[in-house]
């Protein structure tokens, strides 16, 4: 029998604004019973920098036995939002680990207010201003 | 390209393991056994020390010896706080590892090398220049070996030239680290959006066009 | 979905591996334990007694005689002998004890500072056990032991501790996915918090006895008036102890004040023992050779009198608690503030401001807008010039030993071409170093901008109102821009360098004039782009956001700084 852990969300959801909370399910079925399963909610970066990781929330489920199911919710924190850019890129993942065994599984989901990840261009504007009063500025747009 | 997804990202290439040049692993490991694990491995920066270390440490904690590893380099220096922990966690069956010992003063290093040798099982350092231990490997790179690492790090379907590899190495004078890192700078400024998930063609061919 | 598959990288030890090794540690810590638990029975035996006399009875008594007794104990020969009556049961009763145990005194003065706070035919209060009437004290033992009564158990912790992790069961060691490595991350923190407080605490301990009470007496003797004195004994005398003996003057005079006669032992106002022997002889000779030495007296209490005021270099020693207090309240300070021991979670990546506004994530949705602040810098132009200058010091300093060298080596007649080829690469810099510390003291007398920010945070997609204003000539000053930066910035420690990367993602210039009133103050709306990244700051990598001004001055120093501000994830309508 092959160990098997997995990660299920409702209505099959993983993008999500911030603030929204994150429902899914568990599942696992295991050669061996565990001391217990881990689920994390977390962020983590990838790019040119040496990782960080920042667990927002986690959910044990003791003594679980070989095999079984259990409903997560999560409400997700104002940030930081899932974004990439040309160094650094934020990612956001559910994780389930086991106390014992080799396996563990990872969901990756989408926290931001659009709706999609940040993507982070290469955004240089400058125009020429006008004198005048400077508070009626309205900062104008890239062609 | 959005970092994620740059080939050359941190965390992808932190998954290359150690290619020893005109060595096998084996023979490394063997070598270190005989050294009875008190064993210093030398090499320039971007060389593969760190990595190589690591490797030792996953293959001797699979053997079922324990390790300790300290990391040591400008910004994660040798602190008062971190010395005394690990003088007072010293166990007789844990290797300690040493990663950066140039960083550590010839007084201190002397105390340390004294204490962890009486006290625990063995002492592996990485180490810019030899004299600290005994040298257990010399780690060198070539240009073959940046090709090797490039190749498993970029998608099946591209190649770069090893012309191209060359000069990048000599500019870098063999610091496979400052190589990639900049491989990594190339995939990032491709003149596509950044938010393409893939390696445009005009990347290819600006790591192509390696200023010489 | 993604599978990964984890090494177990260590097989389970069912073997007893290292024996020899667990009881050698063992031994250790089963010392460090039963030091420990020695000295905290002690400690909480004294602290016991000394409560279980705040419920002694308190009878009022009459002092019948009270001296100062020579003793043949030559550590402690001076006693404070004292007698006194008191009424009890019925019955009128004597008793001499001061204290439970009064062990006397190495000096004269200590005895004799008794003796004037319990004269002779005074009234006083006397405490009697009722358990056992026989035992009655003048004064109670002080509860201030109790302070020390947890200092035993970091030794029976550490011992009670080490032992336990050298004999429990060891789980093997997993090579572990991502979020399980970030848990680990606040566990060393509060210990090294308690570490630094040890510090912090014994310095402040010693710094009364060793810096403020000598220096505070040192002044008030300025005002002692001086007194001839007679001396009666002179001695250096020396204490024992396992880093070896110290010596101490010890010189006991007598003189007349107000038609009365004084005994005092005070030397001086630091007191305490040192090595070298000869230095406090030749001392003790000097008073014992001079016929009338003078005293300085405190004409408010008589009793007490000093042979050396004013300042002198063992005043110095009061400067020795200031590194341990430092050390302390420094590392507690920024271990508690440190973002590495930050339990990686909701707020860990959000910069200091927006963590400071935001009590929690869902007011950070709820509030952006905090208030108007006034920007600073993140270094401020003075410190900038201290930097430069401290590095060309230094530099400079090395690099100097090398030219001296090759110049002396040229005079001589021997020029070593080699080292000094060698040398021409770090005198540029250094040469590059005093180029610099003239730029920056240049720019230090350049006007300095005040940036006031209609708001501590901005959210994405809102606006807030900058207003500027500068101390100092701003006429000469050509041209005026201010820019709204964001950028991504990435750190990579690997091997023995740590390398940062930066790089702009967003570059908006918000105002630029050449108009010298428009220069001198004025205010410009900014508006945040909705669709980007707010503020980020984790441990290695970084989205940073600025207003950036710079005020282009022809033949000198441009004004540019950046000032740091904080972006906020929108807030949530509603």
């Amino acid at each position: 029998m092959d160990n098997k852990l997995s990660i299920h969300f409702r209505e099959d959801k993983k993008t999500f604004a911030p603030g929204q909370a994150v429902h899914g399910a568990i599942q696992w079925s295991l050669e061996t019973q565990p001391h217990s399963l881990e689920l994390s909610l977390f962020w983590y970066t990838a790019g040119k920098g040496t990782r960080d990781v920042g667990v927002v929330d986690t959910l044990t489920v003791d003594r679980p036995g070989s095999f079984g199911s259990k409903d997560f919710s999560f409400t997700l924190p104002a940030g930081p939002f899932s974004f990439s850019g040309r160094l650094v890129s934020v990612i956001w993942a559910l994780e389930l680990t086991c106390s014992e065994g080799k396996e563990t599984v990872r969901e990756e989901i989408v926290v931001s207010p659009t709706g999609r990840e940040i993507v982070l261009g290469d955004e240089t504007w400058t125009e020429d201003r006008p004198r005048g009063n400077p508070l009626e500025r309205i900062l104008g747009r890239r062609s | 390209m959005k970092a994620r997804h740059n080939p050359f990202a941190a965390d992808r290439v932190e998954t290359i393991r150690y290619r020893p040049v005109g060595a096998t692993f084996a023979g490394i490991l063997a070598r270190l056994e005989r050294m009875n694990y008190r064993a210093a491995i030398v090499g320039p920066q971007g060389a593969g020390k760190t990595t190589l270390l690591e490797d030792i440490q996953r293959v001797l904690e699979r053997r079922g010896l324990r390790t300790r590893k300290v990391f040591i380099n400008d910004s994660s220096p040798l602190d008062r706080p971190t010395r005394r922990q690990l003088m007072s966690q010293l166990r007789s069956d844990e290797i300690v590892l040493v990663d950066g010992a140039d960083a550590i003063g010839p007084a201190m290093w002397t105390l340390l090398k004294h204490r962890i040798l009486r006290q625990a099982a063995g002492l592996i350092i990485t180490t810019h220049r030899p004299g600290r231990l005994p040298t257990l490997i010399d780690c060198v790179t070539t240009p073959g070996l940046l090709g090797v690492i490039v190749t498993e790090l970029l998608p099946k379907e591209h190649d770069i030239e090893g012309p191209t590899l060359d000069r990048l190495y000599h500019r870098y004078q063999g610091n496979i680290r400052n190589c990639l890192r900049e491989l990594y700078d190339l995939c990032a400024s491709d003149s596509s959006d950044v938010g393409s998930d893939h390696l445009a063609d005009d990347s290819l061919s600006s790591m192509r066009r390696l200023r010489r | 979905m993604i599978r990964f598959r984890r090494h177990r990288s260590m097989e389970t030890d069912n073997k007893p591996a290292g024996l020899g090794g667990k009881l050698g540690i063992s031994l250790f810590f089963l010392l460090f334990f039963t030091a420990g638990s020695f000295f905290e029975v002690m400690i909480v035996r004294e602290f016991g007694q000394a409560v279980s006399q705040r419920f002694w009875q308190k009878v009022s008594c009459r002092i019948i005689h009270s001296e100062v007794a020579e003793r043949d104990d030559s550590e402690r020969p001076y006693a404070f002998a004292v007698r006194y009556e008191y009424e009890f049961g019925g019955q009128t009763r004597t008793a001499t004890a001061y204290k439970r145990t009064e062990k006397g005194s190495e000096k004269y003065s200590d005895a004799q500072k008794l003796v004037e706070k319990y004269p002779a035919g005074q009234k006083a209060s006397c405490y009697v056990n009722p358990k056992s009437t026989a035992e009655v004290v003048l004064r109670r033992d002080s509860l201030l032991i109790g302070f020390t009564v947890f200092f035993p158990l970091i030794f029976v912790a550490i011992g009670a501790g080490g032992l336990y992790f050298t004999w429990r069961t060891q789980r093997p060691a997993e090579a572990r996915p991502i979020a399980a490595v970030a848990h680990n991350r606040t566990r060393g923190k509060y210990g090294l918090v308690a570490f630094f407080a040890v510090f912090g605490i014994v310095g402040l301990a010693i710094l009364y006895p060793l810096g403020i009470r000598p220096i505070a007496r040192t002044l008030d003797a300025k005002s002692w008036v001086e007194i001839p004195c007679k001396v009666l004994r002179g001695e250096v005398r020396s204490h024992d102890s396992d880093d070896g003996t110290t010596y101490s003057v010890y010189i006991l005079y007598s003189y007349q004040y107000d038609g009365q006669t004084y005994k005092s032992d005070l030397y001086d106002f630091v007191g305490g023992s040192s090595s070298g022997y000869r230095g406090k002889a030749r001392i003790v000779a000097q008073y014992e050779a001079m016929m009338n030495p003078t005293c300085f007296v405190n004409p408010k209490h008589p009793s007490e009198a000093v042979l050396k005021r004013g300042f002198h270099a063992k005043l110095l020693f009061a400067l020795f608690p200031l590194p341990f207090i430092a050390v302390g309240l420094g590392g507690v300070y920024y271990t508690l503030r440190s973002k590495k021991w930050t339990p990686s979670g909701a707020k860990a990546w959000m910069p200091k401001t927006g963590r400071r506004q935001a009590a929690d994530d869902v007011s950070v949705l709820r509030q952006a807008d905090t208030g108007p602040v006034v920007l600073t810098t993140k270094h401020s132009p003075w410190g900038k010039l201290v930097g430069v200058i401290l590095f060309a010091v230094i530099w400079n300093g090395i690099v100097s030993i090398m030219v001296v060298r090759g110049i002396g080596s040229l005079r001589q007649g021997h020029f070593q071409w080699g080292m000094m080829l060698f040398s021409i690469p770090f005198v540029l810099v250094g040469l590059g170093a005093l180029l610099g510390v003239v730029y920056q003291f240049l720019a230090v007398f350049n006007p300095r901008p005040t940036l006031e920010l209609s708001s501590s945070t901005i959210p994405l997609g809102g606006a807030a109102e900058l207003g500027w204003s500068f101390i100092g000539r701003t006429d000469r000053i050509n041209e005026f821009t201010v820019t709204l930066r964001g950028c991504e910035q990435a750190t990579y420690r690997r091997g023995t360098d740590t390398r940062t990367d930066t790089h702009t993602f967003y570059e908006m210039e918000l105002y630029k004039t050449s108009d010298p009133t428009n220069i001198a103050t004025g205010q410009v709306g900014l508006v945040l782009p909705q669709e980007t990244m707010h503020s980020f700051e984790a441990d290695n990598n970084k989205i940073l956001w600025s207003l950036n001004i710079r005020g282009d001055i022809h033949r000198w120093p441009d004004v540019k700084e950046a000032f740091p501000i904080t972006v906020v994830p929108a807030p949530v309508a509603g």
